[in-house]
């Protein structure tokens, strides 16, 4: 009787958890690395924003700012990240930052980023992009080593491999944090008038005018680190 | 008795200790690459060998049987992870993150394993220590310290919000509870061997296999919660008929195949309902799409997953306010790249007044099944429903 109970309640629990599953899920489910009850890296941040180069500029193409919009939801670790970068226009920029932590019980390499991007209107758009990405990482709040500079380049199409090369093999220790995106200089500290995207204002053909829009899409896959030979972050 | 019992709390108390350093500032002066495959096998081993020095304690199985709950624990540990396998079929596989260079593979398998020896030889002496009979209280309690003594105190501390505190009780916290009911079980039987094969055999798997199961977490809450404890409900009738505690046929009589089969289905049955599945049902209150749909008819309706497939004409269920309303696509005018849908019930006059964003799309209408839905709407009747959002 007693073992009948338990199935019973265990049944009881896994169907409202379907209720819960139904209303919270968007579907889309991602290939990648796994995460364990041990192993648990994941964004759990997200800060995003538009702007312009040159505020004040008189001019009636200049009324509508770069926005960046993600899938992100506060306070819900995802390992997963889709932007949507819109109006653009010659001249705006864009910042997109995001807080991977480890809360796993393991330390964790960052095996690779694949990055998938399209364009929603103006092809053009995705090959006249600057994009610049930093990083740092942290412990507490405090920052952890002395990371690489960073990369920049025109054009999405070298934006995965660049980002490979800056974070592939960082690895993170339980409880610690990678916060990408973030202009920094060489030590770590924070910049000021640097974006991860821009539009440059030298941009003056028709084609690329207002209203553009692409899409990214981030995938980090994490593995377990227990060779005790190489830290990325020195 | 005595002894015993304060053997258990001093052994209860190293354990928690142990716990406490994993979760203190101590890991960060070492390092977490020094505590997790140094430190802390090291004190786990320390503690299965005080407790093998310690006087044994009976288990519930005679010598004869031990064989029997070994293999059996083995023959069980595959059949779940081949469920867990099975179900990778359908939501997909992942890579393992644990690394499989030879010399990683060592030091994962001496670390865990070692973790693991100590665990289950300290769970061996507590459940000895704390009953002689079956005890449901002392195996769900001991299953439940297992449990919450199995995640660092952070993954507890960063659960912020309804749905983090569901999603991971669901993925994590209940399935590990399953296995210690298992395990625990396993231990009250057998001893340390037993669960140490259960438990053993299914890390082993999870460190060595290149992919792994990458189940969205509804999914693992449904083969992680359910399997072992289907699992440890045969094991026990099938050690009681092994015991000659009871009879095959009053065993054969309980139907174990029968109880999995039912609930499974009462589970489907409900994840059916509440929209858990790509295809869900809907009861229609109004008659705005007739002839296709009548009032009291249930339709199918399947989720959209690219908003690309929805074609003018295509019938479309969507979310305005508290309501849902299913309606055919008359247009669809794109702006910024982004599209909208005009609608119009087949039986209304007038198209709807608001466009329909990506945002409030719900799912496209693929089949109606006459009538069945009148019980709902009986039930429902006494109900407030907004018609100032209903057009006609």
């Amino acid at each position: 009787m007693k073992k009948k109970i338990l199935v019973i309640a265990l049944a009881m629990a896994v169907m409202l958890m379907g209720a819960g599953y139904a209303y919270w899920t968007d579907q889309i489910s991602v290939d990648s690395v796994v995460g364990t009850g041990e192993f648990d890296v994941n964004i759990v941040k997200v800060s995003d924003g538009g702007g312009d180069r040159n505020p004040g500029k008189a001019t009636t193409n200049w009324e509508k700012y770069m926005k960046v919009d993600t899938d992100f939801v506060q306070g819900t670790p995802t390992k997963s990240l889709n932007a949507t970068i819109s109006n653009l226009y010659p001249g705006s920029v864009a910042h997109l930052s995001f807080d991977i932590e480890n809360n796993g019980s393991l330390p964790a390499v960052l095996d690779s980023i694949n990055v998938d991007y399209a364009a929603i209107t103006g092809s053009a758009i995705v090959d006249e992009i600057y994009y610049r990405v930093d990083y740092k990482v942290v412990q507490d709040g405090v920052q952890v080593g002395t990371p690489k500079h960073y990369i920049d380049g025109v054009g999405l199409a070298t934006f995965e491999s660049k980002l490979n090369t800056l974070l592939s093999g960082i690895t993170l220790e339980p409880g610690q944090m990678l916060i990408i995106g973030d202009p920094v200089d060489e030590n770590g500290q924070d910049l000021e008038n640097k974006y991860t995207f821009e539009l440059p204002a030298t941009v003056v053909n028709d084609d690329d005018c207002e209203n553009n829009a692409f899409e990214l899409s981030f995938q980090m896959n994490w593995k377990q680190h227990n060779d005790q030979g190489s830290y990325k972050v020195d | 008795m005595e002894k015993n019992k304060f053997r258990c709390l001093l052994l209860l108390l190293t354990a928690l200790g142990i716990y406490s350093l994993e979760n203190h500032y101590v890991t960060k002066l070492i390092g977490s690459f020094n505590f997790v495959y140094v430190v802390k096998p090291f004190l786990w081993c320390g503690l299965a060998l005080a407790i093998y020095l310690m006087p044994v304690l009976r288990y519930k199985s005679k010598l004869r049987t031990r064989n029997f709950i070994n293999s059996w624990s083995f023959i069980f540990a595959v059949v779940y992870f081949s469920v867990q396998f099975l179900a990778g079929l359908v939501d997909g596989f992942g890579k393992s993150p644990y690394e499989h260079s030879p010399v990683g593979i060592v030091i994962n398998l001496v670390t865990v394993g070692a973790v693991l020896i100590g665990r289950e030889f300290f769970r061996s002496y507590f459940v000895h220590s704390m009953t002689k009979a079956e005890n449901y209280k002392v195996l769900l309690t001991i299953s439940l310290l297992f449990t919450i003594l199995a995640f660092p105190m952070k993954k507890y501390m960063d659960l912020q919000g309804y749905e983090s505190i569901v999603k991971f009780t669901a993925q994590f916290f209940l399935p590990e509870f399953s296995e210690n009911v298992m395990a625990t079980y396993l231990v009250f039987l057998g001893g340390p061997i037993a669960s140490l094969t259960f438990l053993g055999t299914l890390e082993a798997v999870n460190l060595l296999s290149p992919i792994l199961p990458d189940l969205q977490w509804i999914t693992a809450a449904l083969v992680g919660i359910l399997t072992p404890v289907f699992l440890f409900t045969v094991m026990q009738s099938m050690f009681e008929v092994e015991s000659k505690q009871r009879r095959n046929s009053d065993v054969q009589k309980e139907g174990h195949l029968s109880w999995i089969m039912t609930t499974l289905a009462a589970v489907g049955i409900v994840w059916f309902a509440v929209g858990v599945f790509p295809v869900y049902p809907s009861v229609i209150a109004t008659g705005s799409m007739e002839p296709m749909i009548h009032p009291g008819d249930v339709i199918l309706v399947r989720k959209i997953t690219d908003i690309k497939e929805v074609q003018v004409g295509d019938v479309i269920q969507f979310q305005r306010d508290d309501i849902r309303i299913s309606h055919r696509i008359i247009s669809i005018i794109t702006k910024d790249g982004v599209p909208s849908f005009q609608t119009r019930g087949d039986n209304n006059s007038a198209i709807d007044s608001e466009l329909v964003s990506p945002e409030q799309l719900r799912g496209e209408v693929i089949n109606v099944v006459p009538h069945i839905g009148w019980p709902t709407l009986l039930m429902k009747s006494d109900k407030d429903i907004p018609l100032d959002e209903i057009e006609f």
